[in-house]
């Protein structure tokens, strides 16, 4: 089997060299399905790369960045699969980008978000599931911790990002966590107090709902008004809801005015 | 294939000979996690003498950089010829491991 397939991707490679790309790319493809079949995910990632790299290079008109698009998701699945999550990242980029060219937003949308998800998870893996042989002295002494802090700090934001917005692509997650939000800071209401009328009480959990809303919101009725530990749980609410709502509409023009 | 190893100025040199498929894949696989557990972290492959690369090669590529990033370390090849070269830049490898023009270029780098 496996020598069936060797001789297919010399065949192909021979095609390639002779830029006969639709010969080529259909063999890379039965060697990408073949080392499937194997469960050799990281050669069938590769083939599959190939096989997207002919369509790609053939592609002169619209149409055939769809099958480029097609066989770059592929190539990242399989590299998903077998752990190369920098590889993958890269090939939903390149997906991303033959479907922009194909004016397939739906495609371009899923394959930069999955893009941007593998990174994040490839910069977890560079920075806890360093190999075993990382940790002598000598070795530790040769880890570059400013690549390294780099590499949290761009974790996290990426993880904040994926969480607030997905990426720019999940306008519903900011809807979600703005709602998160509101019920959180309404519960930490509840241990506080409030003025209204005059008078000062330990608010109950409808009214600091709607408080919660009030504020995020930017409406401000002045009716209430927060005391103590509540007016900081305030001022930082009103913080966040400045950056969720211009996320939301971003993210919300972002995907649907491409259509 | 030949797999040689050299070290010079602390950079590990790999030199290859002949095809770099499924089988000699496993090969190169294990040369160089036999060179990761003697300490090496700047490893360079020298692709002179290398007439075909499959995915299988690829793919160990791949695998040989992310090990070496993970220990702080870096990969580079050098001596590619175009048909190698045009493989690494299909498959978007060029990307992620740094090419030399040759070796000496690579050493100087590194």
């Amino acid at each position: 089997m496996i020598d069936n397939i060797k001789a297919i991707e010399i065949e192909a490679q021979g095609f390639l060299d002779a830029r006969k790309y639709d010969e080529a790319l259909k063999l890379f493809s039965e060697a990408a399905g073949s080392y499937q079949d194997l469960g050799q995910h990281s050669q069938a990632a590769m083939c599959f790369a190939l096989a997207a790299g002919c369509y790609e290079s053939k592609a002169g008109s619209q149409s055939l960045y769809y099958y480029a698009s097609n066989y770059y998701s592929k190539a990242a699945k399989e590299a998903e699969i077998s752990g190369d999550l920098e590889y993958a990242s890269m090939m939903y980029k390149h997906a991303g980008i033959c479907y922009e060219r194909d004016l397939e937003f739906v495609g371009f949308s899923e394959c930069f978000y999955l893009s941007k998800e593998c990174f994040r998870k490839s910069l977890l893996s560079n920075i806890f599931k360093r190999n075993h042989y990382a940790w002598d002295i000598a070795v530790l002494k040769r880890i570059d911790f400013k690549d390294l802090i780099r590499s949290a700090v761009l974790w996290l934001s990426l993880s904040l990002s994926s969480l607030i917005w997905g990426h720019g692509e999940r306008p519903l997650r900011t809807v979600g966590f703005g709602c998160l939000l509101v019920v959180f800071s309404a519960l930490l209401y509840t241990q506080g107090y409030f003025m209204a009328g005059g008078y000062i009480h330990k608010p109950h959990l409808l009214e600091s709902l709607y408080f919660s809303v009030v504020t995020i919101t930017h409406i401000g009725y002045g009716d209430i008004v927060p005391l103590g530990f509540n007016r900081g749980i305030a001022v930082l609410q009103e913080f966040a809801g400045i950056f969720i709502l211009p996320l939301f509409l971003t993210a919300l023009c972002r995907k649907y005015l491409r259509f | 294939m030949k797999i040689g190893i050299d070290t010079i100025d602390d950079v590990t040199v790999v030199d290859l000979e002949g095809e770099l498929n499924v089988d000699d894949s496993i090969l190169l696989r294990n040369a160089f996690l036999g060179v990761l557990k003697e300490g090496a972290r700047e490893v360079m492959v020298d692709f002179e003498k290398v007439s075909f690369v499959g995915s299988a090669g690829l793919a160990t590529l791949i695998e040989m950089m992310q090990l070496l990033r993970k220990s702080g370390g870096k990969l580079g090849c050098c001596n590619i010829n175009n048909n190698i070269r045009g493989l690494f830049e299909i498959t978007k490898i060029h990307k992620l491991i740094t090419i030399y023009d040759n070796r000496a270029l690579a050493l100087k780098s590194f």
